[in-house]
């Protein structure tokens, strides 16, 4: 099974391939180095002509759907617009070329942005100090609970235990498994809050940290979050803000002045700095001033009128990462913050809220909500009525969404609710985008029940049709073979 | 600058629809002991503005005109192409392609990716990125830790050693003994390897290049480590290498890792980078992260698709083989783009070039009789020089020549006084290379 489209199909030993100047021939230059330590040569590698590579990857492009494509409401990822100057600060190649191990004199640019960064996070959050070593959430998460752990350790405590409500992003448990933590979950009482009952029962001496994200993943606000607070710092039971929801309440509330003790945030998410389609983005984590011992590898201090890293102390956790952060990823989302400024900051949230409540309203009556009574920035919506009715399944309406243009929600997650899609508009969304993705909703919910083969054979208006997933878990093939 | 597209109607048309006065009813859930007024930032600021602040901010960044130094992070040219092509919004602007029927472009490029890597490394399976070679090794040891149930690692001395505090993190969790082997940085004693290898390490870590730029020739460890039942894992922080160098997997490597920002991603301050993993087919199960797989559409065609997701976080939670979710995967597409612009012959003479530098370099410093290079030194485009001159001395000059080079080694290892790390790439000229070599003649 072969890919004509691929490229190493479309090598063809053109006479204008790719080249460096070399002085010496090929045979002298690998006398430096042993026959036996040598590859034989990269016959696997194409050599195409710089037009067809262009071709090639412009042709991929059209197969791939942006932010700027089209509305895009993944639930739990905050797909809003990435600002084009973000990226153009980002290209500056006095910002671009710098080495990690240039003299401090030299990067005093980088080592202010980074700052100041770290300066404007602090109070977005509300947190005593914030690190931004580490790459994405789930490394947020890591290196959060990996703080945690030397807290105790400090401590003389050994405290094995993460608590995790049922809601929870699956990087939550996993991450608490990597950290070398046994995983507990909490129940949600029949709205989705966690339930106190449940979580009274599995507090004690023996468990580090609960980790909640607020709002949650149904997209409601812990409506009890004081007495969780109470409940866990009374056993000296850390609380972990997953930032992947931040968006809801960015320039409203702080994690920080609502009992968190670790936060992290997601940068490529709220900070609107892009995906990339999987990364890269930044996962900086945030502590209270009793954690603060325990930050991971360097920090940016400013004394006597100069920037530099300084490594931590003894009780740091060391290092998360190869160097100092995901620099360009920081730099954009800094750039996002100065353009902003503190008015940009208190309209961003608020108008998440409108947006999703607002197309909240527009589906409820044709839809059941599960998230209730109050939506925030996102909403889940069930199928499972609908699902049982006509014998489709949830992934059946999310592949219809793109034969009508949009980007499909999220899809079965959280896993507490059954058949479910995760809608989050953003605020960067117009009504008018809005209406009409709301429109389309419940078109593809009529067709449902009038005409279901259009949902079981969608997409159509794709540039593939549905993907065959069963098979490529069968019979995996990972990467592209000559012979096959 | 703001990018909210609302006009005040719109937002009231908006509000009465929720049934809502204002925009501050919305905050309800929230306690309002809870809500900030406004936060204490800076006002905000029009494009043209942001600019100028942004301009200002990089102009005080004063770069090297020279770089001759590599140690994890290395200098090398990005064809144009590049950035034009990465810098499609349908690329950068899309998430993870977990609608596969509208992110053939991803997952075809990461397709693509796996298959350079693999090929490069000499393996069967590679994931579709990790965060960094740091990372990405102690991923790598996890899998080594999980398919022996030995709870203990050995690992070579001169593995980079920003990778190795990563990896002590890590492991540090996990309560995994980490081992140093006081190896040699030039090459591997397969006899000191003897007396210190049994059976209750789960692998040995060996890196080569290493980080004094030897190239290593651990075959001689292969086989005893095997009979064990255990695994060879070969980390390489410059993915350049492997444009001449035997494959990892040629060497008799399980698993390979490291990373490969070589392959087209800027110096940016030491990040975002690209870490690699990558592994013979029996690892498969274990792998973390993302791997995309081929398969078909409905209508018979060769398609791509995220696959073997039962290893991962979303669905097995705390069994998962990791907890990484979004990677580096812009960064594989650049690495795509960067390895089919320079295509096979491209990479191989771009690997020459670095190695005719460089040891032109080595040549030329040998003759200063201030300074030594290590006479058995295999490398490919960076090694070690040693001096007696003291360091502030050279750093001085090196600095007030714009050249960034030199890089002590007594910082990371104390049996390496006065010694110091040395790289060049197919960017270095002649002139460069000769200007140093004036400059350190004159100490
Ligand atoms: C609630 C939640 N937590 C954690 C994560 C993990 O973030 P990342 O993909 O940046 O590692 C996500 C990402 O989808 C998320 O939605």
């Amino acid at each position: 099974m072969k890919d004509k489209n691929i490229i190493f199909e479309k090598s063809n030993n053109c006479i204008s391939s790719y080249s460096f100047n070399i002085e010496k021939n090929e045979k002298d230059i690998l006398n430096n180095i042993p026959q036996s330590l040598l590859n034989d040569n990269l016959s696997f590698m194409p050599d195409v002509s710089e037009g067809d590579v262009a071709r090639h990857f412009i042709r991929l492009s059209n197969r791939n759907y942006g932010v700027d494509t089209g509305f895009y409401p993944l639930g739990s990822c905050t797909m809003k617009y990435n600002p084009k100057i973000n990226e153009k600060v980002a290209g500056n190649p006095d910002f671009a070329n710098i080495h990690p191990y240039s003299s401090t004199e030299r990067v005093q640019g980088v080592l202010e942005v980074l700052y100041k960064c770290r300066e404007a996070l602090v109070e977005i959050t509300g947190m005593d100090e914030i690190d931004l070593s580490p790459c994405a959430g789930a490394h947020g998460e890591l290196t959060g609970l990996y703080i945690i752990k030397a807290y105790f350790k400090n401590k003389k405590e050994e405290r094995p235990i993460i608590l995790v409500p049922d809601s929870a992003h699956g990087t939550n448990p996993a991450s608490a498994s990597v950290a070398g933590f046994k995983v507990v979950s909490v129940k949600s009482d029949a709205d989705g809050f966690v339930d106190i009952d449940d979580l009274k029962q599995k507090v004690s001496k023996d468990v580090a940290c609960f980790m909640l994200t607020n709002p949650n993943t149904l997209g409601l606000y812990e409506k009890n979050l004081d007495q969780i607070v109470k409940i866990c710092h009374d056993l000296d039971i850390q609380l972990y803000y997953d930032g992947a929801n931040l968006n809801a309440i960015l320039g409203i509330s702080k994690p920080g002045e609502t009992g968190f003790d670790v936060v992290h945030l997601n940068l490529h998410k709220s900070f609107a700095t892009p995906h990339g389609g999987g990364g890269p983005g930044a996962g900086p984590v945030g502590v209270k001033k009793h954690l603060i011992d325990f930050l991971p590898g360097e920090n940016v201090v400013y004394k006597n009128n100069k920037y530099s890293l300084e490594k931590r102390g003894s009780l740091s956790i060391g290092k998360v990462r190869s160097f100092y952060a995901n620099f360009s990823v920081v730099l954009k989302s800094y750039v996002y913050i100065v353009s902003l400024g503190k008015e940009g900051f208190s309209k961003l949230g608020l108008l998440a809220l409108l947006n999703a409540n607002y197309l909240g309203v527009l589906l409820k009556e044709y839809f059941d909500i599960a998230t209730k009574p109050h939506i925030m920035h996102e909403f889940v919506i069930s199928l499972q009525k609908e699902c049982d009715e006509t014998h489709l399944t949830v992934m059946d309406f999310a592949k219809r969404i793109l034969d009508y243009g949009y980007h499909a929600p999220t899809v079965s997650f959280p896993l507490i609710v059954h058949s479910c899609l995760m809608v989050e508009p953003t605020e960067t969304e117009s009504k008018e985008t809005l209406d009409k993705f709301a429109e389309i909703l419940i078109k593809i919910l009529e067709e449902s029940k009038t005409n279901p083969d259009l949902l079981k054979n969608s997409p159509v208006n794709t540039p593939i049709k549905r993907v065959d997933d069963v098979m490529a878990a069968r019979t995996p093939v990972l990467k592209y073979s000559k012979d096959e | 600058m703001t990018y909210f597209p609302h006009s005040e109607t719109d937002i009231k048309e908006m509000l009465s629809v929720i049934g809502k006065k204002n925009l501050e009813e919305l905050e309800s859930p929230i306690p309002a002991k809870y809500i900030v007024k406004t936060l204490n930032l800076p006002s905000q600021k029009t494009e043209l503005e942001v600019n100028q602040y942004f301009d200002k901010l990089a102009n005080k960044n004063k770069n090297y005109s020279t770089i001759l130094a590599g140690a994890g992070s290395y200098y090398h040219y990005i064809p144009s192409t590049v950035d034009e092509l990465t810098g499609r919004q349908e690329f950068y602007t899309a998430y993870t392609p977990y609608q596969a029927e509208i992110s053939q472009g991803t997952l075809q490029a990461i397709f693509e990716y796996q298959t350079y890597i693999a090929n490069l490394t000499g393996m069967d399976v590679s994931n579709a990125s990790m965060y960094d070679g740091g990372t990405a090794l102690a991923e790598a040891c996890v899998i080594a830790i999980n398919s022996t149930r030995k709870n203990k690692i050995l690992v070579d001395k001169y593995v980079n050693p920003e990778y190795l505090e990563v990896l002590k993190t890590y492991m540090g969790a996990l309560k995994v003994e980490i081992v140093i082997f006081e190896s040699n940085p030039f090459k591997l004693d397969v006899e000191a390897f003897k007396k210190i290898w049994n059976a209750e390490f789960c692998g040995f870590v060996v890196a080569s290049p290493n980080f004094c730029g030897s190239v290593i020739d651990y075959t001689g460890i292969v086989d005893i480590v095997k009979k064990d039942k255990r695994l060879v894992i070969q980390s390489v922080s410059e993915a350049m290498s492997l444009s001449v160098l035997k494959t990892p997997g040629d060497m008799g490597a399980d698993l390979a890792c490291g990373e490969a920002q070589s392959f087209g991603m800027p110096l940016s301050f030491g990040g975002p980078y690209l870490g690699f993993l990558t592994c013979k087919k029996e690892h498969l199960r274990k792998m973390p992260g993302r791997i995309v797989g081929q398969t078909k559409d409905s209508d018979g065609n060769i398609v791509y698709t995220l696959t073997l997701t039962a290893r991962e976080q979303h669905i097995r939670r705390e069994l998962a083989t990791s907890n990484i979710c979004s990677n580096h995967g812009l960064c594989a597409t650049r690495a795509s783009v960067y390895l089919s612009t320079v295509g096979g012959k491209g990479l191989r003479t771009c690997g020459l070039a670095n190695i005719e530098k460089s040891h032109y370099l080595y040549e030329e410093i040998s003759k200063l009789a201030k300074f030594k290079v290590e006479k058995s030194q295999i490398f490919f485009n960076e090694f070690v020089v040693s001096t007696d001159i003291a360091y502030d001395k050279i750093s001085k000059k090196l600095e007030e020549n714009g050249i960034l080079s030199f890089l002590p080694l007594a910082k990371f290892y104390s049996s390496l006084s006065n010694y110091y790390l040395i790289c060049a790439t197919e960017m270095t000229t002649k002139e460069e290379i000769d200007n140093l070599v004036a400059i350190l003649g004159s100490l």
